[in-house]
């Protein structure tokens, strides 16, 4: 029988007098136990977890290692309110006979739990430090990944929360810290976390809070390899009566999984960047190199969705709307190569659910942003803006259009989520018109996602206008469009010969083949606007067009899918006119999509749809066939 | 040379044994006038400028300084006979470009 156990310590006198009286934290302290216990909300076991009140270092130290060391703890958290501090770059939390003069020797160094729990190896730890300089520990959570400490990379299922950022005090007032009180909005429901989860875990707290949070800054950090954390009960599951919430999937034996430590050390440096840089592809073949270095399935799928919820709470705070589902659909991807079926499956519906659930958080998110003037630029973009602003525009589209296909069986939800869509679309051709430009065949995928959903859906009108403008721009910039996977210091050169610096070389930076010009003259005659392009083929004379269609959609997502057919024709010689195009269609594409098709299941198809989104050397042609409008 | 290579030339000279499209050294009097039996043999395309795409010839590197030679001594008669062999190829694969063009649709047509 597994357990969840908690300590909450409080402490508001102290012996040293230099140290002030912090009233709030005795409150914090009993709330926070008091929600945890609470069968409705924490669920912890009241009888063995522990409230100290103005405790002394020992008595802190002595109750971690006996519930720590309890026999199968499932769930384990530490909430501390009081004060702390910083010295030689080592947190330390200040307990009742903690003495300034000699502060590491008398408080308790967080260090020293983090020891305690890598030994004991609860499945879950949580610590949520409320106290000034909180955020002051993230030094020390260095610690948990060195060899000298940890030994193996199996205690690092930790997840932190503190609250106050290192220069800062913790916003103490009598009715306690600000920081508590806000995870305790979240614990009782008056704040609402936007996950599709029975369970919240300290992360996904973490990111909500992250969003909301004034002058106080807290820091949430977070390393779970061994499946969903359930840290409290969603209440706003228990509130929901449409089913929308999916329930953690509970993976693995009793025993942690075991990662290689080199791996784990770089995943654990993948995780600290996403929060500012994300390589979907690096974290993906991270997961598959740690998935494939288990043996049981179950801590495969653990591995999975535990890592799952610490990096796409990372991503929350991302200026990027979209980071944490991209995220989010690394570890889809990843899950892919689970061994046992049955697992797998459960584990790609849970990650899928997220997946929507992200996506339409990023949705109401970025109607939001967009409402304020230019919310698209990015901070500093400077000149790249040039560049990444007319690529972003597709990608927010097309992402945008994606989420209204994972709410067609909600008709309630389809309809909140299609007026938020018109509002961001509308948006974007408000404020963005002028940036409606091909820049990269990187758009290419985006704007068959526009070109194919905004039919479905019934915006035509809108990816009529933004897709003929794209394709006006095309010949007006000369064709002129960036290969995909243009390296970022190459961007300012491109846009000189863009702007007709001849002294550079085209081959630079122009794609050949282009697949961009196979998706714009698809959209034209899927359409049934073949009078748009009929015209156009002299001016695209020897432009090599092509793109590749896989056996099946399975593993899409895959850097190098072995398994499918390149489609290629050469305008000026093998099609001159609009009606040979669509024969070559006709003829040759559209019976490789409906063989890929065929052979794939409803899964694959979402799965590659977010693989084509991602990774833009792929094109979700599915999407343009019939029978695939399940998808 | 590569065995890539080796084994490109090896097709070549079986795909062109087959099709008959063979000119012997032998059967000339000298290199160049071999070349220039060659270039007649060959069609010829032109670029998106209009200028005539020549072939590019692979030789044997022991007659290389043979023809080069070859082509420095050549009488006034040998090069005006090749620059008639490039403005026939010319002529041909510019009547040629311009019925390929002529298959694209235009506005008005």
């Amino acid at each position: 029988m597994t357990k969840r156990v908690c300590i909450c310590v409080g402490v508001t006198n102290h012996e040293d007098a230099r140290l002030s009286q912090l009233k709030g934290a005795e409150v914090d302290a009993k709330n926070f136990f008091a929600a945890l216990t609470d069968p409705g909300k924490g669920g912890y076991d009241a009888d063995a977890s522990v409230l100290l009140l103005d405790p002394k270092k020992n008595d802190v130290a002595a109750a971690v290692a006996d519930l720590a060391y309890g026999d199968s703890v499932e769930s384990f958290t530490f909430f501390f309110a009081g004060h702390g501090g910083v010295s030689n770059e080592a947190f330390a939390l200040c307990c009742s006979d903690t003495n300034c003069s000699r502060f590491i020797a008398t408080a308790l160094p967080i260090t020293e739990i983090f020891q305690i729990l890598n030994d004991a190896k609860p499945r879950h730890s949580n610590l949520i430090i409320d106290a000034c300089q909180a955020a002051g520990m993230v030094a020390d959570l260095g610690s948990l990944l060195k060899p000298s400490q940890m030994g193996r990379a199996q205690g690092a299922s930790i997840s932190i929360f503190a609250s106050s950022a290192a220069d800062r005090g913790a916003g103490e007032t009598d009715e306690g810290g600000i920081g508590t009180r806000f995870v305790l909005d979240c614990i009782d429901g008056r704040k609402d976390c936007r996950v599709a989860k029975d369970y919240l875990s300290l992360d996904d707290i973490g990111a909500a809070v992250s969003s909301k949070f004034g002058d106080q800054s807290p820091s949430v950090w977070s390393f779970n390899v061994s499946g969903a954390s359930q840290f409290v009960r969603n209440p706003k599951a228990v509130d929901s009566q449409n089913g929308e919430f999916a329930r953690l999937p509970k993976f693995g034996s009793s025993d942690l999984p075991t990662l290689d430590l080199v791996l784990a050390e770089r995943l654990w440096r993948t995780y600290v960047d996403a929060s500012d840089e994300v390589d979907i592809r690096e974290i993906q073949q991270l997961l598959e190199n740690a998935v494939s270095g288990l043996d049981d399935s179950g801590d495969q799928a653990g591995l999975i969705v535990g890592l799952s919820e610490s990096f796409a709470s990372r991503g929350a705070i991302s200026d990027d709307s979209f980071a944490s589902v991209e995220i989010l659909c690394a570890f889809l991807f990843a899950a892919q190569a689970i061994e046992d079926r049955t697992v797998r499956k459960e584990v790609v519906n849970y990650l899928i659910i997220q997946i929507d659930c992200g996506l339409s958080n990023a949705l109401g998110d970025l109607e939001s942003a967009l409402g304020e003037d230019f919310g698209l630029l990015a901070k500093g973009g400077a000149y790249s803006e040039f560049f990444a602003l007319p690529i972003r525009i597709s990608k927010v589209a097309a992402w945008s259009l994606t989420s209204l296909l994972f709410a067609e069986n909600d008709g309630a939800e389809l309809a909140r989520r299609t007026v938020q869509v018109s509002n961001v679309l509308e948006c974007l051709r408000a404020v963005y018109a002028t940036s409606f430009t091909l820049m990269s065949e990187e758009q290419a995928p985006f704007i068959l996602v526009v070109s194919e959903l905004a039919e479905k859906f019934g915006m035509a009108e809108w990816s009529e206008e933004y897709i003929s403008t794209l394709y006006a721009d095309y010949f007006s910039i000369d064709r002129k469009v960036a290969k995909v996977g243009l390296p970022d210091e190459r961007v300012l050169s491109f846009l000189r010969w863009r702007c007709g610096d001849n002294s550079l070389d085209a081959a630079d930076y122009i794609a050949k083949p282009t697949e961009l010009v196979f998706v714009l003259l698809y959209h034209f005659l899927a359409r049934g606007q073949l009078d748009v392009i009929r015209y156009d083929f002299a001016d695209l004379d020897h432009t090599i067009v092509s793109t590749f269609v896989p056996d099946c959609y399975e593993r899409f997502s895959e850097e190098i899918i072995d398994d499918g057919i390149n489609i290629q024709f050469h305008i000026g010689f093998d099609v001159f006119t609009a009606n040979e195009f669509k024969d070559f269609v006709q003829d040759h594409m559209l019976p490789a999509i409906q063989n890929a098709v065929s052979g794939s299941n409803r899964i694959d198809l979402q799965t590659a749809l977010f693989a084509s989104l991602i990774y833009p050397d792929r094109m979700p042609w599915f999407l343009a066939n019939s029978e695939s409008d399940d998808v | 040379m590569s065995s890539f290579n080796r084994m490109f030339f090896t097709k070549m000279n079986e795909v062109t044994a087959q099709t008959g499209n063979v000119v012997h050294a032998a059967d000339h009097k000298s290199q160049l006038e071999a070349f220039a039996a060659t270039l007649e043999t060959i069609e010829m395309s032109i670029d998106e400028d209009g200028n005539l795409n020549l072939p590019t010839i692979f030789i044997h590197p022991n007659q290389t300084e043979k023809l080069q030679k070859e082509i420095e001594n050549a009488p006034p008669d040998m090069h005006k006979r090749i620059e008639s062999i490039k403005a026939m190829k010319l002529k041909e694969a510019t009547q040629k470009e311009e019925e390929r063009k002529s298959r694209f649709e235009r506005r008005g047509e």
